[in-house]
C-alpha cells in the first residue's frame, strides 16, 4: 500500500459514497478493493470496500497528497489508525438512509477523533429519505458541544466534496493563524 | 397596478416548462421590475405565455381582445429559423437566450414604457422591523408553514416542523432586503413555489441573507458571537470567506477580532452574523465564553508558519479553492 506523507482520509458508513468522493477528486484511476458485502443488515450494497481505496492529487511542486478511503465495515477498523496518522483531516461520510445514522455518527466520531480531530462530516443520500429529519444531525452536534462542520452533500458532486476539503483547510488556517493580514480572499 | 410590476399570466404550460420560463425571464428582466405570476383571470395582464395548441381557443382569443397585451406562444415543434422565434412563437428548447431577451425588449419592455411605468421603485416605506421577536416568530415550530416574501414577491414557503423550504423557481439565486416578511401560508401560495426540490431551511435562509448586501445589519461590531453549526454555502464564489468565518465563530469570537484576522470589512462580518441570526444559528455571548484566539500558536514560529502557509496555498491552488 502507498503511504503518502500528506493525505486526506475518507471514512464513514458503508454505501455513504467514500469511493465516489475520492473518484471525484483523484487525478489517477483509483485503486479499488471491492468484494462481496457480507453485512447485508447494515447495507444492501452488494459490493463494498474491503481494503483501502487510494487516489491521489499532485501539487504544483510535485508533492502528492494521498486520498484514502477506509473500509466501511468495523471489522477492518485496525487499518484506520495506520492511515490517519499525520493526515490533513478526515472527511466523515454518513448515509442518511442508515437505520441509526446518529449512532453511526457518534461511533465514527468517537473513533476518529482519537486519530485526527480535524473532521468534516457529510450526510449523503438526503434526497432518498425525505421522511427522516435532517435537523437531528445538527441538534446532536450542538447538544454534544461539538464544532465540526456538518453538511448535506451528494458525494458524486466534485464541488460538494471540495467544499468539505475546504472546510478542513479553513479549520487549519484559523487554528494556526494563517488567515491574518495579507491573506488573499479573492 | 403597482409601479414597476409586470403581471405575467400563463396558460396550458407544463410545470417543467413553466419553471424554466420563470427562471429565465426573471434573469432577463431587470430587477427594477417586480414580476408577478398571475392567474389568467387577473384583471391586469402585461404578458400572456400560452401553449400554442390553445392559442386559437375562444377563451384565449377573448382575453387577448379585451386586454390587448403582448403574448408569446410556446411550442416544442422545431423552429424554421436559427433564432427560435417566429414573430410571437417561441420554439423550445431555447438555445439562444438572446432571442428571448430581444423579444422581451421589443414586445414587453417597450410596451410597458409606453404605458409610462415608473422605472424607479421607492421601497423606503416598506421596511419591516426585523428584531429578536420577528426572528423567534419566523422560527417558531407552532408556525408550521409560512409564506416568505419581500417587495419582489414570493421567496419561498417554509415548514418549521420539518425545517424545509420550497422556493419560488425564479428566485433560487436571489437577494432580498428589509422588506423581507412572512405570513401564514395560504393554499394559493403553494402554487407559487416548486416542490421538486427541498431546501434545508436554516441553510437556505443563511445563504439568502448572506447574499443580500442591502439587508440591514442586526449586529454591532463590539459584540461577541458564537454559531451553533457551520452554515453550508451554496455558491463557490463566497465559500472561502464564509468557511473561514465559520471556523472562527464556531469557537465564539469577537466580531472585530475576526474582521482583523481575516482581513475583511466589518460590514462583511456583520452580514455573516446577521445571516446566522436570521437562520436561527447562534447567539451573542459574553467575552469569557469566546475560545477564538487570533494569531494562535504559529505566531512566533516563522519557519513553520511559512512552510504551512505555502503548503496550504498549494492545496488551494490545486483545487481552485
Amino acid at each position: 500500500m502507498i503511504i503518502q506523507q500528506y493525505k486526506i482520509i475518507f471514512a464513514g458508513s458503508m454505501g455513504a459514497g467514500k469511493t465516489e468522493a475520492i473518484k471525484s477528486l483523484s487525478e489517477i484511476p483509483i485503486l479499488e478493493t471491492e468484494a462481496f458485502n457480507t453485512d447485508v443488515q447494515s447495507h444492501q450494497k452488494t459490493q463494498t470496500t474491503v481494503g483501502i481505496d487510494y487516489g491521489e492529487i499532485t501539487l504544483d511542486d510535485g508533492i502528492k497528497i494521498g486520498l484514502y478511503g477506509t473500509p466501511g465495515q468495523s471489522r477492518f477498523d485496525f487499518i484506520w489508525s495506520v492511515i490517519c496518522e499525520g493526515a490533513i483531516g478526515v472527511i466523515l461520510l454518513l448515509d442518511h438512509n442508515s437505520p441509526n445514522p446518529i449512532e453511526e455518527l457518534e461511533s465514527y466520531l468517537e473513533t476518529f477523533k482519537n486519530y485526527n480531530d480535524n473532521i468534516a462530516i457529510g450526510i449523503t443520500h438526503v434526497d432518498e429519505n425525505k421522511e427522516s429529519s435532517l435537523q437531528q444531525y445538527r441538534h446532536w452536534i450542538k447538544a454534544n458541544g461539538l464544532s465540526y462542520p456538518l453538511f448535506f452533500i451528494d458525494a458524486r458532486e466534485q464541488e460538494q466534496i471540495l467544499m468539505m476539503v475546504e472546510s478542513l483547510i479553513a479549520s487549519l488556517e484559523v487554528k494556526v493563524g494563517l488567515t491574518s493580514q495579507g491573506n488573499d480572499h479573492a | 397596478m403597482d409601479r414597476n410590476c409586470i403581471n405575467i399570466a400563463t396558460s396550458g404550460l407544463s410545470l417543467k416548462v413553466l419553471d424554466e420560463l420563470k427562471t429565465l425571464i426573471r434573469k432577463l428582466i431587470s430587477n427594477e421590475y417586480i414580476i408577478n405570476w398571475v392567474n389568467i383571470s387577473n384583471s391586469h395582464i402585461d404578458l400572456l405565455l400560452i401553449n400554442e395548441n390553445f392559442f386559437d381557443s375562444d377563451n384565449i382569443q377573448n382575453i387577448l381582445q379585451k386586454k390587448k397585451c403582448p403574448y408569446l406562444k410556446i411550442t416544442k415543434t422545431p423552429s424554421q429559423n436559427e433564432y427560435q422565434f417566429d414573430e410571437h412563437t417561441l420554439h423550445l428548447p431555447l438555445e439562444k437566450v438572446e432571442s428571448l431577451l430581444d423579444w422581451l425588449q421589443i414586445n414587453l419592455i417597450s410596451y410597458l414604457n409606453q404605458k409610462k411605468i415608473a422605472l424607479v421603485s421607492d421601497l423606503s416605506n416598506e421596511s419591516i422591523l426585523i428584531d429578536d421577536k420577528f426572528i423567534r416568530n419566523l422560527h417558531n415550530s407552532e408556525n408550521a408553514k409560512l409564506h416568505i416574501f419581500d417587495d419582489k414577491g414570493t421567496l419561498a414557503i417554509i415548514d418549521n416542523r420539518t425545517q424545509m423550504a420550497w422556493l419560488e423557481p425564479s428566485r433560487q439565486q436571489t437577494q432580498t432586503n428589509q422588506s423581507f416578511d412572512f405570513t401564514f401560508a395560504k393554499t394559493s401560495d403553494f402554487t407559487k413555489v416548486s416542490r421538486k426540490k427541498n431546501y434545508y431551511l436554516q441553510d437556505w435562509l443563511w445563504n439568502l441573507i448572506w447574499h443580500s448586501k442591502n439587508f440591514g445589519n442586526l449586529a454591532t461590531e463590539d459584540k461577541y458571537f458564537k454559531i451553533d453549526h457551520w452554515p453550508q454555502p451554496y455558491q463557490k464564489e463566497y465559500r472561502k470567506v464564509s468557511l473561514q468565518l465559520s471556523a472562527c465563530f464556531i469557537q465564539g469570537a469577537k466580531i472585530t477580532d475576526v474582521a482583523n484576522q481575516l482581513n475583511l470589512s466589518i460590514d462583511d462580518v456583520l452580514r455573516f452574523v446577521t445571516a446566522c441570526l436570521m437562520a436561527n444559528n447562534g447567539k451573542f455571548i459574553s467575552a469569557n465564553k469566546c475560545a477564538y484566539a487570533p494569531n494562535s500558536y504559529l505566531e512566533n514560529s516563522n519557519t513553520d508558519n511559512h512552510f504551512f502557509k505555502n503548503f496550504i496555498g498549494k492545496i488551494r491552488r490545486r483545487f481552485g479553492l
